[in-house]
């Protein structure tokens, strides 16, 4: 059965007086990962954001029109941020471990919003890095600094982080923007994996990235959305000629 | 079409683009001079065309190392992606069409039967629907129009019927005179090659559609009631 994870309706984004998104429209299934993308300042980036309001730091930006996580308007002032960026977590470009141990590292989120004995902390973070694909990397060193180790494996550290404290969709801002081609399969193998339980959003520059790991592909153009479709029908032929362009490389 | 940022890859797909256009002139040209030679029964049109055939080999060949180049180095997508895995598919049916050119074209210097007998008028009346088919189908190639495309898979209905009846009066020519059993035998491989050249063009032109509407063309292919085989 088809269930949408989030549902954007008539959203306006405004940073200041300028218009950063104009009137979008679209669905996110559950458990799919659908992937965003367009030229630098489309709004690509800027509607990850709105997804768990990290708009909300800056006083001047502002969001109009409904974002409903499994039926309940994020947009909502009322609404318990804390929360929600536990059901709504993300990865950014760069790796961003915090300068503490690979455990504490995982645990520092959890802590947050849950008070758990040592044994099942310990459970909780092997099941993390289990889920990340990285324990058998750390396993015997998760005393050591998380800022140790590799691009690639800082960023799953950042993943697992991420679900660490169980949150139904993750969304990734160019996640293998800065790592190596090694790393950026085994991320985007993980991302595969992480589908069965999570629901994901990836922005990402890279068309071929979009292509090879995303079930439906938005394309985005100064603040449009101006296509929306499984990510096959896009790479194929897409139906405006706008997508057709940028994907092949003939903008402008 | 806008052009590409990258002119280098525009280039390469303008060029695999213009090798298709030259096969296609090639292909075209070949089996026009083979139902001349069944017309004229000269050796040397036939070597001619037998000397041309390997060009197509080259042109197959080439159109396949461009398109590996492509794929390789810069992953088309989209228009690019179709245009890409057309012309391989493309390009082997035209080169389909230069081996039964060929074949005409060796087998019309075995015929014995006077150049103006009734058979071989009908099979160069259809032979000429075909060549018409099959320029229309290279010109909706270069004109990358989909109407132009369909217009020809349609056609080829039309041809099969024809070739079915020239069938049937090719058999009777035969068993009225146990004589005519050996130049009978080579017209109705020329009538087949022909409408295994019409056939070429209609994959072509469902190519053609792909490469234009990113779909296949709807509906049942078209195909004449086959009055030989029985179902």
């Amino acid at each position: 059965m088809k269930k949408n994870a989030i549902e954007v309706k008539s959203l306006n984004f405004y940073y200041g007086k300028f218009k950063g998104l104009k009137d979008i429209n679209l669905n996110i299934e559950e458990n799919k990962i659908t992937a965003f993308i367009g030229p630098s300042g489309c709004g690509k980036s800027t509607l990850l954001r709105t997804f768990n309001r990290m708009f909300d730091l800056y006083p001047d930006q502002r969001a109009e029109g409904e974002i409903n996580l499994y039926g309940e308007n994020i947009l909502n002032p009322k609404l318990d941020l804390n929360l929600l960026r536990s059901k709504v977590g993300m990865i950014f470009q760069k790796p961003t471990p915090f300068p503490m141990s690979v455990y504490d590292n995982i645990a520092f989120g959890v802590r947050l919003y849950e008070n758990l004995n040592k044994k099942d902390m310990d459970e909780r973070v092997e099941w993390a890095l289990k889920k990340a694909a990285l324990w058998n990397e750390v396993k015997d060193i998760l005393a050591q600094s998380g800022l140790s180790l590799s691009g690639g494996q800082q960023q799953r550290l950042c993943i697992a982080r991420g679900i660490a404290v169980k949150p139904s969709v993750i969304l990734l801002d160019e996640p293998t923007s800065a790592l190596d081609p090694i790393s950026t399969n085994k991320v985007e193998e993980l991302i595969n994996e992480l589908k069965k339980d999570y629901t994901i959003a990836i922005v990402t520059h890279n068309m071929q990235q979009a292509a090879r790991i995303s079930d439906f592909t938005a394309f985005m153009y100064l603040g449009d959305l101006v296509e929306f479709n499984l990510t096959k029908q896009i790479f194929l032929k897409p139906n405006r000629k706008e997508t057709e362009d940028y994907i092949t490389g003939r903008f402008g | 079409m806008n052009e590409h940022i990258v002119t280098s890859y525009e280039g390469q797909l303008q060029s695999l683009n213009n090798t298709i256009i030259k096969m296609g002139a090639l292909a075209e040209s070949q089996f026009a001079n083979s139902i001349i030679s069944l017309q004229k029964n000269d050796p040397d049109i036939v070597d001619r065309i037998i000397g041309k055939d390997e060009r197509l080999d080259d042109y197959e060949k080439k159109i396949e190392s461009q398109v590996i180049d492509l794929i390789a180095l810069r992953q088309p997508l989209a228009v690019d992606l179709r245009e890409t895995v057309s012309a391989m598919k493309i390009s082997s049916e035209l080169e389909r069409v230069g081996d039964l050119s060929k074949n005409i074209a060796k087998r019309s210097l075995a015929l014995k039967l006077p150049l103006e007998n009734v058979i071989l008028k009908d099979l160069k009346n259809c032979a000429e629907l075909v060549q018409k088919n099959l320029k229309l189908a290279m010109d909706s190639y270069s004109k990358r129009s989909a109407e132009s495309a369909l217009e020809v898979w349609i056609k080829d209905q039309n041809i099969d019927n024809i070739i079915s009846t020239l069938m049937e009066e090719l058999l009777k020519f035969m068993k009225n005179n146990k004589k005519n059993l050996e130049d009978g035998t080579h017209l109705l491989f020329i009538a087949k090659n022909i409408e295994r050249i019409g056939d070429h063009a209609t994959n072509i032109v469902e190519q053609i559609y792909f490469l234009i509407r990113g779909s296949q063309i709807k509906g049942e292919r078209p195909k004449g009631q086959d009055s030989i085989v029985k179902k």
